[in-house]
Parts: structure tokens; sequence; C-alpha cells
């Protein structure tokens, strides 16, 4: 496989070594520990100290944790993914793909280095904003889902498309130096304000419940069965 | 005008204590689950009370952004400068009497959409903490609050007397001797210095006794020494309903003391799935110490009765297919999932798994203090039909219920919906197949 590592050339062809751009790298260096700071100060209230448990354990927290974090997030152990196929390979792809961005465009906007893998990454990307187009439609045409949706939820989730946008066009070179550190300092102040706060708090929770239920005895669950379409008894002892 | 603005004062206040309390609540539990949620109302089909009534008000998600609302107006930047970006809410009178149907009246708190939800969030923790916001706000449903109120006063949140539990537990010894033909039969109340202390749900002593008879029948046979209460005779605990920790913990506190004052070495709760959560894994933590003794179910009890062989089954007595039911809080909130399955298998000819199971089973619907809540009661019965269709799916004629708030619930749909089986206590088929020596 043929990986590009190389300082960053925008589209008229000249390195990004300007004083403008030296100043660009400090604002999304600032909008960056904007979102640190913030989402760590967020966690530190939320958690608030924690929460001790005074009954006797009858099962391993740690355990659960694990379990909480591997098994329950497949589709053969949650149901929100079970029943929605297409949702639930969307949201993978859709964070597959904003992951790859928030690196490409961190590492650009800040060290000045574009790192790719020339076809994997920019179809990563593009199947990402399918995805993720795909996933806002859903939104908006979903009665309920609509009903529910505040705002923020939009906002996210135009962001995260424009963010794989942006890097996609930093992977065909088509976006200048100030376009994709603009956009990066945007993305990253708006980051912890809204519910894009979820890639922290996610950790956070599944980090909770595993524990709680693993200390409980209740994860790891053995020889469940989940609700599936035509739900029969499969499981008979005589 | 002095009358309205005492009035308004007082609004205030009930106000400032919501706000106060929402915070404390959310801190280190359900503060990371809000902050989790992406309302990607992908959970709809998760929840028995959606399923039934498909609108958007119920889907978990939804139900959990209504606390949210509040907690995003008092805890976040965005919540406090833009409120209409993230649906932030401020807490007035009118939204929290807005809040009640929605964290009371749509929800069991069974916590089945927790286990399910797309990125993880606790949603019945987040509907906890609305539930504790509203009990300091004074909005507590008023016939679930007087279950409350009946127990912190009377001990038994069915206000039953020391007179009626030791008349009861008299002619149901009555009946056992005759029964069993073992000769006297006692059930021993307010004994001292017994090996177990033991909590029944007060609807045994009123209005279905087979349960407790079941239970005495076994003891005498294992030869337990034991004592049941007329004082805190009660395993329910409806302050966990409600939201009150406070009550809860009195009511735990209240058990704790008698059975210090009995000298017992444990306490054995009977078949209750909250009853067992409260005691088994809230308690302690109400108190803010472990106890003083130990706590158990008497499913665990009655598993290590056939295991050791102090009680032995005929399985051939209990002939008809049976299925189970799995009381959320006793389940997925209290880990016990396994002993009454091997109860079950040892006691009955054919036992049948419903579809889904263990921690993943659908509520019943009469959870969270719902069977209380008359002002529900249509939506209770309504959303007990994805149970209802578990039920039916088994084919069984006996629905094994370790819990008798459950039993209440599974009862009326019986009716209602018509299903032909007989719902039993684990505890009462283990009594069907005992070998009485
Ligand atoms: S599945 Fe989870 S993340 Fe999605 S709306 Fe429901 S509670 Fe929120
Ligand atoms: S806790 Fe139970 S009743 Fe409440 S929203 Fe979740 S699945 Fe529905």
């Amino acid at each position: 496989m043929h990986v590009e590592s190389r300082a960053f050339r925008n589209r008229t062809g000249a390195y990004s070594r300007g004083i403008g751009c030296q100043m660009n790298r400090l604002l999304v260096l600032a909008s960056l520990l904007w979102t640190g700071i913030s989402l760590f100060t967020q966690l530190i209230s939320a958690w608030g100290g924690g929460r001790k448990t005074s009954a006797v354990r009858s099962g391993d927290p740690w355990r659960g944790v694990v379990y909480n974090f591997t098994s329950t997030m497949l589709p053969s152990r949650k149901e929100t993914a079970s029943h929605n196929p297409g949702n639930f390979v969307a949201g993978v792809i859709m964070h597959v793909g904003a992951c790859l961005s928030i690196l490409q465009i961190v590492l650009v906007s800040l060290l000045n280095h574009h790192f790719s893998i020339p076809i994997l990454f920019p179809a990563i990307l593009l199947a990402g904003m399918t995805a993720s187009a795909y996933l806002l439609l859903h939104r908006i045409r979903k009665t309920d889902l609509a009903a529910i949706s505040v705002p923020d939820d939009y906002i996210a989730s135009v962001m995260t498309l424009l963010l794989m946008c942006v890097a996609f066009l930093n992977e065909i070179n088509s976006i200048s130096h100030s376009q994709l550190t603009a956009f990066a300092i945007l993305f990253f102040i708006y980051f912890p304000l809204g519910k894009l706060r979820h890639s922290v708090f996610f950790f956070a929770a599944r980090y909770d419940l595993g524990k709680r239920l693993g200390y409980r005895g209740t994860y790891p669950t053995r020889g469940q069965s989940l609700s599936q379409h035509g739900d029969r008894s499969d499981e008979r002892h005589s | 005008m002095n009358a309205t603005l005492e009035s308004n004062n007082h609004r205030s206040d009930r106000v400032k204590r919501a706000i106060q309390v929402l915070s404390e609540s959310m801190r280190g539990l359900a503060a990371f689950h809000v902050n989790a949620c992406v309302r990607c109302g992908l959970c709809g089909d998760i929840c028995h009370v959606h399923q039934a009534e498909p609108v958007p008000e119920n889907l978990p998600g939804a139900k959990m952004s209504k606390v949210a609302a509040f907690y995003r107006r008092y805890h976040t930047l965005l919540g406090r400068v833009a409120p209409f970006l993230v649906g932030a809410r401020d807490i007035t009178e009118s939204s929290l009497e807005e809040l009640v149907e929605h964290v009371y009246g749509r929800c069991t708190a069974c916590g089945r959409c927790s286990l399910h939800c797309s990125v993880g969030a606790d949603i019945a923790s987040v509907i906890k903490a609305g539930r504790n916001m509203l009990v300091a706000a004074g909005l507590v449903p008023p016939n679930l609050q007087a279950v409350v109120d009946n127990q912190l006063t009377t001990g038994n949140q069915m206000r039953i007397t020391d007179q009626e539990i030791k008349d009861t537990a008299n002619w149901i010894a009555g009946d056992l001797e005759m029964e069993m033909g073992l000769g006297q039969i006692e059930i021993p109340v307010d004994r001292q210095d017994v090996d177990f202390l033991y909590l029944v749900n007060p609807r045994e002593i009123k209005f279905f006794p087979l349960s407790l008879m079941s239970a005495a029948g076994i003891f005498r046979v294992a030869g337990a020494s034991w004592t049941m209460s007329s004082q805190f005779c009660d395993v329910t605990n409806y302050g966990l309903f409600s939201g009150d920790n406070q009550a809860a913990f009195q009511i735990t506190q209240n058990v704790l003391d008698e059975a210090e004052r009995l000298r017992v070495k444990r306490i054995i709760l009977s078949e209750c799935g909250h009853g067992f959560r409260s005691f088994r894994w809230e308690g302690p933590d109400w108190r803010g110490s472990p106890y003083p003794i130990e706590v158990r179910s008497v499913l665990e009890l009655l598993l290590e009765y056939l295991e050791k062989g102090t009680v032995k089954v005929d399985p051939t007595r209990n002939p008809e297919r049976v299925t189970l039911h799995d009381p959320c809080n006793l389940v997925r909130w209290g880990g016990l999932i396994e002993p009454q399955r091997e109860i079950l298998k040892r006691c009955v000819m054919e036992f049948v798994e419903m579809t889904p199971n263990r921690a993943s089973n659908f509520c019943c619907g009469g959870g969270g203090g719902m069977l209380s809540m008359s002002e529900y009661g249509d939506r209770r019965t309504l959303s007990g039909k994805r149970k209802a269709d578990q039920i039916r799916d088994t084919g069984a004629k006996i629905v094994a219920t370790p819990c008798h708030n459950c039993a209440d619930q599974l009862l009326d749909l019986t009716k209602k919906m018509k299903l032909g089986v007989s719902i039993q206590s684990v505890t009462e088929l283990v009594y069907n197949a005992m070998v009485v020596p």
C-alpha cells in the first residue's frame, strides 16, 4: 500500500509557511485547546466526584466495562443496531470518516503535514460524506425524529458533513490552507458546545453503565436472546 | 395581594429546590448520559410503551430529553446563552408540571432502552433524576405518594395492622398443617434470635396468601428458623419508584432496625423485583454505608435448598409448560438472573424461555410505580401488549413471576388480553413440586 506523507501544499502549489499561516496555526491550536479544556471541564463537572457504592458486589465491574465497550456494541447485542441496520452501518461509516477527517485536518492545519493513503482515504471520506448526508436526510424526513430534534442536531450534522467535505477537498488538493484552517477553528470552537460532545461522553456513559451493571452481575450477560422480527421461544428445557 | 406574593414565593422555592436537586441527582451518573445522547431516535421499538403507542413523546430519547432540557439550561454554556439552539428549558412551575406525565406516566424506568441505546446512554437514570426533582417540587402523582406515605407511617404499603398480620399468619399456618400433614406448623411473627427475617409483599398477606403459604411450607420442610415482623413486614419500597431517596432510605432503615431488634442473622426478601433492587443495591447507597447484615432473595435461598437436597422436588407435579417473566428490577437492575431458571429447571417438566429474555426482557408495563398511578391505567394496560405477546408465543400455561408487582400487572393482562395462563410465583411452583418427607 502506498502511503503518502508530505508537507501540505495548497492548491496554488505553494507550501504554507507564511506569517499568516503561523497565525492560523496558533488559532487552530487555541481552538483545539478550547475544545480539550472545555470537554475536560464538562467531564469533571458531570462526574462531580463520582458516586461510591456501598453494596457488596456480586459481579466484576471491570468485566462489565469491557463488555459494554465490546459485545454490547455489536448488532447481535444491541437492538438499535439490529433493528436499524441501515442507520447502524451509516453511523459507523460516518464516524470512521469523521475521525479520519479530524486527524487529517489537525495534521494539516497544525503541523502543516499531509498524511494519506491514496484511493483509500478519499474513498472513506466519500463514503463518510454519503453516510452523513443520509443520516441528516433521515433526521429531516422522519417525523418522530424531527419532532425530538433541536437546532443543535442539524448544526452538528451539517458541521460533520462539512468536516468530511473539507478533508476530502484537502485529499484532492482543492482547498487552500487558510480555508481549511478557518473551518478547523470554527469546528473546534463548536465541538464542545453542542451534541458533538457526545464523542467524549459516549465513553463516560458506557464506562459508567458497564461498571454498574458489571458490579451487580448483570453484565456480561449470558444466554440472553434479543428481540427479533418474528420473535419466538427458542429455548426449552424439559 | 399578600396571598399572591406568598404563593409566588412558595413557587419560587419549589422551583429552586427542583433546580438544586436536579444538579445533585445528575452528578456522577445521569449527567454522563444526557450528554451522550445524540437524539438518533432509534430507541422507539426497544420500549414497550412506545411499541404500544408509537408517538414521539414515547421515544425513550424524547423522555430523556425532557429532563435533559432542564439540565442543559443550567449546566451548559449554550443552554445558558442560547437555549433554543440546544432545546434547553427553564425550570418553572408549569414546565415541572408538564414533566410529571413524561417521567411517571410514560416510563416505567425499566432500563431496557439503557441496554440498547445506540451510544449506551442510561435513559432510566436520567428519568430517575427527573423524578428526584419532582419529589423536591412536591409533584409526585398523589396515588404513588400515598403508597410511600403508607410505608412511612404504618410500616407497609397497605396499612395492614399488626393484628391482621398475626391473624393471617395463624390461619395460613392452620391451612398448611392440614395440607402437609406434618403436625404443628407455625408462621412465626416477631420471634427473636432466629436465622432470618422474611419480608413479604403486603399483597401476599391481604390478597394472595398462596405465596406466603408456599414459602412457609418450604421453610418447614427445610427446618428453617425464621420470623416475620408485625411492624415492618414489607419487602417493597415505593420511595424507589417515586424518586424520593430520603423516604426510600427511611423505609430500608426501618427494616434494618427491626432486624436488629429481632436479632436475626439475615434478611430474606420474598419475590419482589424492586424490593430486591432497593434492599440489595440501592439501600446501602441511600444509607451511605454497607449493611451490618446479609440480605438475600428467597430465590437464592430456594436454590440453595434444592442444591443441598434440603428440599427435594418432583417435577412431574408441575406437568404443564412454564415460562418465566424477568422483572426489570430483579434481573436488569438487580443482576439476579439465573437462580430462578435453575429452580424452574428442577421443579417443572417443561420450561420455555420468552424471547427476548434475561436482561433484555420486556417490562410487563406495571413497573416504576405504574400500578399505583390509576391516572395512567389505560396506558399501563396498553403497554403490556408486548409482554402479552411474548407470553402467548411461548404457548405456556403458567407464567412463573418472581415479583408480586409484576404478578398484579400480568393478572390484569391475562384477564384483559385473554391469555389463558395462570400467574404463579416461583415459590409456589417449588412448593407444588416439593416432596413432603
Ligand atoms: S438510542 Fe440513545 S442516543 Fe439515540 S435517541 Fe435514544 S437515548 Fe438518545
Ligand atoms: S426505561 Fe423502559 S419504559 Fe422508560 S423509556 Fe426506557 S424502555 Fe421505555
